[in-house]
């Protein structure tokens, strides 16, 4: 009796374990081979957008006010992300993101820039060359202590702390 | 004492040459001129540091020595922005390689050396 209390245990066991680890492996597989490629590509898109986030070190803060998130939030919708946003001085603007892409609108055709992030890379170029052989004038405006540097045509205007305050054609 | 820490009033400011890198891609620019002369294949890269240290800025930026002739007589290099010097190189070797290709597309044909130049060792 005992033995046959053994034997149809282990039968059971045996029974039921295998095939259902069987089971479970091949739904995995399945599982892992019927993603669809629409679903890789969000997938990576998802990633890649992490990635970068993580990358750039960002940090997703809410404010009581959510000045923070807006600023985030403008800064990433127009391209700006990992960009040296802090070397454009805000101006009379909230933020310096908002100063420069009013100025990127204002001027673009004028440098030949094609997204806020490029004629953010030409100004901070053209502010390290025009600072040999340019001319220089003080401009009046919302920041105090502007100078306007120009030279072939352009002209920068820099605030005292080196950040930019404008950049266009003369 | 860091150099980073370095305030002098007169001073705008401070920055290190943390690399100098030689770049070649003579393929690419073989593609790029018109006719069969490769009027420069190779430029270089210098990157520096600034002195703010605390944030998240991008502490390190890349010059290159080669740059497009713009139809006002200036001229516009690559640049590019990192966290580290590898960053920056990076970015920098995309930005001009993107430059070059958009103003081959603007112009509609291969450039002439005419287009480029090479500026003085202590202007990048």
């Amino acid at each position: 009796m005992k033995k046959m209390l053994v034997f149809s245990l282990i039968f059971l066991l045996s029974f039921s374990s295998v095939p259902f680890i069987k089971n479970v492996k091949a739904e995995t597989e399945y599982d892992t081979t019927s993603i669809s490629d629409s679903t890789q590509f969000e997938s990576k898109e998802y990633n890649a957008v992490g990635d970068k986030l993580e990358s750039e070190n960002v940090e997703i803060q809410r404010d009581r006010d959510g000045d923070d998130s807006y600023e985030l939030g403008y800064i990433i919708s127009h391209g700006l992300l990992g960009k040296p946003v802090s070397s454009w001085h805000e101006g009379s603007f909230d933020f310096p993101a908002e100063s420069l892409v009013f100025h990127y609108n204002k001027h673009k055709g004028e440098v030949n820039a094609k997204s806020a992030a490029d004629y953010l890379n030409k100004a901070i170029e053209y502010r390290r060359t025009a600072k040999k052989g340019s001319k220089v004038s003080k401009v009046s405006g919302e920041v105090s202590g502007v100078k306007r540097y120009k030279k072939n045509g352009k002209y920068i205007d820099l605030a005292p702390d080196g950040r930019i305050v404008s950049f266009g054609k003369q | 004492m860091s150099w980073k820490d370095i305030k002098i009033d007169c001073i705008d400011e401070i920055e290190k040459c943390v690399g100098e890198f030689q770049i070649s891609a003579l393929d690419f620019f073989e593609d790029l001129y018109e006719g069969d002369t490769i009027h420069y294949g190779t430029f270089k890269v210098k990157i520096y540091e600034n002195q703010k240290s605390d944030t998240n800025d991008l502490n390190f930026t890349g010059y290159t020595n080669l740059k497009l002739i713009d139809l006002t007589g200036g001229f516009e290099g690559g640049i590019g922005f990192g966290e580290t010097i590898e960053q920056a190189l990076e970015d920098t070797i995309h930005n001009f390689i993107d430059k070059l290709s958009d103003f081959k597309k603007l112009k509609k044909k291969g450039l002439d050396k005419e287009d480029l130049t090479l500026v003085d060792y202590d202007e990048f």
